[in-house]
């Protein structure tokens, strides 16, 4: 019997062959997800030390954003660099729940309960995600300048939330309810393997 | 769920066995065994249609409607 025969004959078949076929058009891109997603926080960390390296150059920086004089002591440097770091261990969350939601597409679930749940997550994890960046930064600037929420004469509050922090926040709530659309599709699929 | 599939016993009068009902009709043997015991959701038209053909028998052979016991009716349906 053919390949298309089979998928006549029966439902079941057709459904995984399908899906089959779908990891085969959709693997490439789980790939290209995963790779992007360990070179963003790999980058992003290596960045990030690099930055925070040398204490001196990255005052400057914030001498001249804040137009104030900093003397940071090590403990209060170190603190800042900790909020950062939080930042980005939030991130790293968004790579993990990445990773684990390829991974479930590339083992061939793509319309079941975990791989919505994985999307879930990943959406959940990318709206803090947001969240805790932009109050890290807060943070950050606030131990370095040793006064609540500083205000940057050139630049105003605008250095805490950028533009690109709402389409990021857009994307994040876009997935969540991507989620749920998925979760629903699953469901459907559960119901439909059941019909014979 | 007041309908019945009574696949076995069309099977029992035909002599023919799972499998080879399986084979004839185009679905997995588990398939059948699941619909013999009931354990499905749904029939689908077509399934129906080969099943009917490879057992000359009409739908009404296969799935019969059982209504509930008085007990397990809603108190309005029992007035």
């Amino acid at each position: 019997m053919s390949d298309t025969a089979l998928h006549l004959a029966d439902p079941r078949l057709a459904s995984a062959s399908y899906q089959r076929d779908l990891r085969a058009r959709i693997g490439w891109i789980c790939h290209a997800l995963r790779i992007a997603a360990v070179l963003w926080i790999t980058w992003n960390l290596a960045f990030t030390i690099f930055n925070w390296s040398d204490k001196a150059r990255l005052l400057q920086n914030y001498q001249r954003l804040f137009s104030v004089d900093l003397d940071v002591s090590a403990a209060r440097y170190a603190a800042a660099f900790a909020a950062i770091m939080v930042s980005l261990a939030v991130g790293a969350v968004v790579v993990v729940c990445i990773w684990r939601l390829a991974g479930t597409y590339l083992a061939g679930r793509v319309f079941t309960l975990d791989a919505a749940l994985w999307l879930r997550r990943t959406g959940l994890a990318g709206i803090s995600a947001v969240i805790v960046s932009v109050l890290m930064r807060i943070v950050m600037a606030s131990i370095l300048v040793g006064q609540f929420l500083p205000i940057s004469p050139s630049y105003g509050y605008y250095i805490y939330l950028l533009p690109q922090d709402l389409l990021h926040a857009i994307f994040a709530v876009f997935v969540f309810a991507l989620a749920h659309i998925f979760k629903a599709a699953a469901e459907m699929a559960e119901d439909q393997a059941q019909i014979v | 769920m007041p309908i019945v599939v009574n696949l076995d016993v069309m099977l029992a009068r035909r002599k023919m066995r799972s499998k080879e009902l399986a084979e004839h009709i185009g679905i997995t043997e588990q398939n059948v065994s699941l619909l013999k015991s009931g354990k499905v959701k749904g029939i689908r038209f077509e399934t129906l249609d080969r099943i009917c053909a490879a057992l000359s028998c009409q739908p009404g052979d296969i799935l019969e409607y059982r209504p509930a016991e008085a007990e397990d009716l809603p108190d309005s349906a029992r007035a």
